[in-house]
């Protein structure tokens, strides 16, 4: 039976006839904000549910209740409710869904109930429902049929976007029954027996072409940097650059405003915004604007800088007085660590990351009375409407929201107050006009909500046989969602969820403690992809690498054996170990290996290391992963992620180092903050593995989670030596060379 | 002040200020916004337009440089998307966010022009001038090897729109 049929009720809502869009190479339409749509020759659409249009040409129209940040899931989710409501891939096409809570929140727990589009769960989350609801939609569709045949439901059948009377041979297409079907009150009820089994799957598991891809390669303005309703105006914000300060006096206000197309300096809360006719003339004019901010109102942040941050973490995971939020607790670790034959221990850390996402920060607003139309990229629709509310008045009701494609996220546009957009509304007001802000990319740099630095701390304890059997994995570091979800921090009870993610072991001790040790720097933090796993898997996985070297076995033999009992990953391990052909690696190989456990997914990866003595420069020619992910909806959608989370995850770890100084990011623009460029990619490797008859788990992380653990111990096998902090950029390279 | 440009094979006359940046004058002058800014200096190829067939940052060059010399931009590669290196980057599903894209392509058109078979080392230092944060690096050089392939087999050089 399908669960909540309550739910399903209230599902049943009935808007206008609306337009239908396609993503068709050629016919771009714009709106209002020159924002470009694909759209089929229109014909009257029947708005089936809230979910589903038909029209009477058979173009079906499916909601994406996710946002599209490039991980594709504005088409895989449809692809669930196509397969089950039997529609035709090719007559399928796609938009946003309203941002109705009520209706399009990821049924994910951990989600609460909202639309949002990150953690890797658009997928997995609404597998479930999205097929039910297809399911019901197929099943409307023959109950209008039998009623208008005089024929029993029993007797139909569907091919794609047809229904079926076989003994008589008649049929007519979803379109043909949406014109006359009528609305009834209630969806009908699905069983489980009714929804398709997996070999008759025709959409699920196969690569469908992303719908969006068209438009991105053709040049269509598509993200809402591209919006331009008529009469706007542009703006550049320059936010304090330390958190918690505001503007006390702009000290060339004079000069910039007499420059020409500028038309006002608006000082805002904790920021100064210059509104011009021209963005290149407010552009010009942030570069020379001179503010003097107030001193920050977080005693944390005056003169702070990351190595303050470390030796405070570090002190914080190693004061065992005072425990931390217990991810993972069983038996007694401390107690088995205290009699143990043999500890071993070891620390680990890593630097803070900023997003880098290549569009940089911007909305366009827009009032109409007292209605507010808004263009923005968010991966949190609703979170906006709740900020617009909470910090403007501005009831949800008085919102017209335009989801915009995003030139990346990665986690950074699921914040809740949405800084950015605000801007553009607030402005909007003041201005009495449509306003355009865009973030120069310096001061994107400055405002930016960073990955937190950690400090780890592990212990491992041995018997006498030499078993390892106890592990003690502390983990001090800021809890992004504090700043990023105040909605779901609360609903969470404070649990400091990103910073624990990838903090169990996963694998067997009979006496485990992984907690974190929550901090708080003051800085600006948001999640990143990626989370807390990649610096907590960092340290468990490269100290998994000690332990082996210390005890003479070989790493991969040695995770098998600590897997014994879970022989889906040692399947895992044994194959990432046959593609990078591990038994057959030479001594300094350089070859480093890692294996994770997230959430139901797992993977392991191995990493080919090479290094520049001399330069301190790391390269990763190679790179083998293996991910069970359960289900791939779309193969090759599963593959990029993997691809780009390899991409990404070696940027950050080879590449990146974002500093502080006086609690002010040092760093402007990505000549001192590099990115990884094309030359330094690795050829990737990927297996993707399916469980028969699972659902589907998340894949946007995987690429990149253990990754850094896999160089680093890499790096080890190569030169014998032990890096122990991200970023392995040349500075640390060297230092852990001359040790 | 007033400038004659020639854009993707049409005449334009904006009124901008001289150091007005080509990006800015591209995308919010004439609204054609597939050029985008990613940084502003010239790091992340994001806003590369060719100028008479090259590629160039175009947030680097005032539009009071650009006198008469031919700019085309995405939108005018090619006549309806089918640029063989647009055909390459669908078939391959090239794009994430597709933001850097635009970029990307013109950056492979051009090196396609000069190089019809290049090799995975001369991709990708030719390529590295664009970053992709998504990191669609190895579907980029997949594409740009199949687009090369394209090009090979057609007897007719895909036009660009540049008119004069």
């Amino acid at each position: 039976m399908v669960n909540d049929v309550q739910h399903t009720r209230r599902e049943f809502l009935f808007g206008s006839a609306g337009i239908a869009i396609g993503f068709s190479l050629n016919s771009y339409a714009a709106d209002k904000g020159g924002i470009a749509s694909a759209t089929s020759s229109a014909t009257d659409s029947a708005t089936v549910s809230a979910w589903v249009k038909i029209q009477a040409n058979n173009r079906i129209t499916i909601m994406s209740p996710s946002s599209e940040l490039g991980q594709g899931s504005m088409t895989s989710v449809p692809m669930m409710f196509a397969e089950e409501m039997d529609a035709n891939w090719d007559d399928v096409d796609i938009e946003f869904s309203p941002s109705d809570d009520a209706i399009f929140h990821n049924p994910t727990d951990w989600v609460w109930g909202i639309i949002l589009t990150l953690g890797s769960s658009s997928v997995s989350g609404y597998f479930d429902r999205v097929r039910q609801y297809g399911a019901q939609t197929r099943k409307m569709l023959m109950l209008a049929a039998a009623e208008k045949w005089g024929v029993e439901l029993e007797e139909l059948v569907t091919e794609p976007s047809v229904v079926l009377h076989k003994s008589s041979g008649r049929q007519l297409t979803y379109g043909e029954i949406s014109a006359f079907m009528k609305k009834p009150e209630f969806m009908p009820e699905i069983s489980e027996e009714e929804l398709k089994k997996r070999d008759e799957f025709r959409i699920i598991g196969t690569s469908v072409p992303r719908c969006d891809i068209p438009a991105k390669v053709t040049g269509q303005p598509v993200y809402s940097i591209d919006a331009n309703p008529p009469g706007m105006v542009f703006a550049t914000v320059k936010r304090t650059p330390v958190r918690g300060a505001k503007p006390l006096e702009i000290t060339n206000e004079h000069a910039i405003s007499a420059r020409k197309d500028i038309l006002q300096i608006v000082t805002l809360d904790d920021a100064v915004a210059i509104v011009a006719s021209t963005y290149e003339a407010a552009y010009r004019a942030d570069a020379l604007l001179d503010v003097r901010w107030s001193q920050t109102k977080f005693e944390n942040l005056l003169d702070y800088d990351q190595q303050k941050g470390f030796d405070s973490h570090r002190k914080a995971v190693r004061d065992l007085s005072k425990s931390g939020a217990p991810w993972q607790n069983q038996g007694d670790a401390e107690a088995a660590i205290a009699k143990a034959a043999k500890v071993y221990e070891a620390e680990y850390s890593s630097g803070y990351l900023y997003h880098a996402q290549l569009e940089p920060l911007n909305s366009v607003a827009q009032f109409n009375g007292d209605e507010l139309e808004v263009w923005a990229g968010t991966q949190a629709p609703t979170h906006l409407l709740r900020s617009l509310e909470s910090e403007m008045g501005i009831p949800a009701t008085k919102v017209r929201l335009h989801r915009s494609h995003m030139g990346g996220a990665f986690g950074r546009r699921g914040a809740q107050d949405h800084d950015y957009v605000l801007d553009s509304v607030r402005l909007s007001k003041t201005m009495d006009k449509p306003v355009k802000v865009i973030w120069r990319r310096e001061e994107d740099f400055h405002a930016a909500r960073v990955k937190p630095i950690t400090w780890q701390y592990l212990r491992a304890a041995e018997n006498e046989e030499g078993e390892l059997f106890a592990w003690s994995h502390r983990s001090a570091g800021d809890e992004p969602h504090k700043q990023a979800d105040p909605y779901r921090y609360e609903k969470n009870n404070g649990w400091p969820v990103l910073s624990g993610y990838g903090l169990e072991t996963g694998y067997d001790f009979s006496d485990a403690l992984c907690e974190v040790v929550d901090r708080d720097t003051g800085v600006r933090t948001a999640a990143m992809r990626g989370l807390a796993t990649v610096p907590n898997k960092f340290g468990s996985e490269c100290f998994i690498d000690e332990i082996a070297a210390a005890k003479g076995i070989d790493p991969v033999q040695f995770r098998l054996g600590l897997l014994r009992h879970n022989p889906e990953a040692q399947k895992m391990v044994n194959t990432v170990a046959e593609m990078a052909n591990w038994s057959g690696r030479g001594e300094n190989s350089g070859l480093g290996f890692a294996f994770g456990y997230v959430d139901v997914s797992s993977f392991a990866i191995a990493a080919q290391v090479e290094c520049n003595e001399e330069t301190g420069v790391i390269s990763v020619p190679h790179v083998w992963i293996a991910n069970n992910v359960g289900l791939a909806v779309n193969p090759n959608s599963v593959e990029a992620q993997l691809q780009g989370g390899v991409v990404f995850g070696l940027s950050t770890l080879l590449k990146e180092k974002l500093t502080y100084k006086n609690g002010a990011i040092e760093q402007s623009n990505f000549h001192q903050y590099n990115l990884l460029r094309i030359d330094e990619a690795p050829e990737i490797h990927i297996r993707i593995l399916e469980t028969e008859g699972a659902k589907p788990v998340g894949t946007g992380d995987n690429g990149t989670s253990v990754l850094a653990a896999a160089v680093g111990n890499g790096f080890t096998s190569l030169t014998g030596k032990r890096l122990r902090q991200l970023p392995l950029t040349p500075d640390n390279v060297l230092a852990a060379l001359t040790i | 002040m007033k400038f004659d440009l020639i854009v993707n094979g049409a005449k334009h006359s904006v009124d901008a200020e001289p150091d007005a940046p080509l990006l800015w004058v591209l995308r919010e002058h004439l609204k054609l916004y597939g050029t985008k800014y990613g940084c502003g200096v010239a790091q992340c190829g994001a806003c590369m337009v060719h100028l008479n067939g090259q590629s160039t940052f175009s947030c680097q060059i005032p539009v009071s440089a650009v006198g008469t010399s031919a700019i085309t931009t995405i939108e005018g590669l090619s006549e309806d998307g089918n640029h063989p290196v647009q055909q390459a980057w669908i078939e391959e599903q090239v794009p994430q966010c597709g933001y850097c894209q635009s970029g990307q392509m013109m950056r492979a058109a051009d090196l396609l022009t000069n190089n019809s078979a290049p090799s995975r080392q001369e991709i990708v230092t030719h390529m590295r001038t664009n970053l992709c944060r998504c990191g669609t690096y190895p579907r980029i050089i997949k594409a740009i090897e199949n687009a090369a392939k394209k090009i090979d087999s057609t007897s007719q050089a895909n036009k660009e729109v540049t008119g004069g």
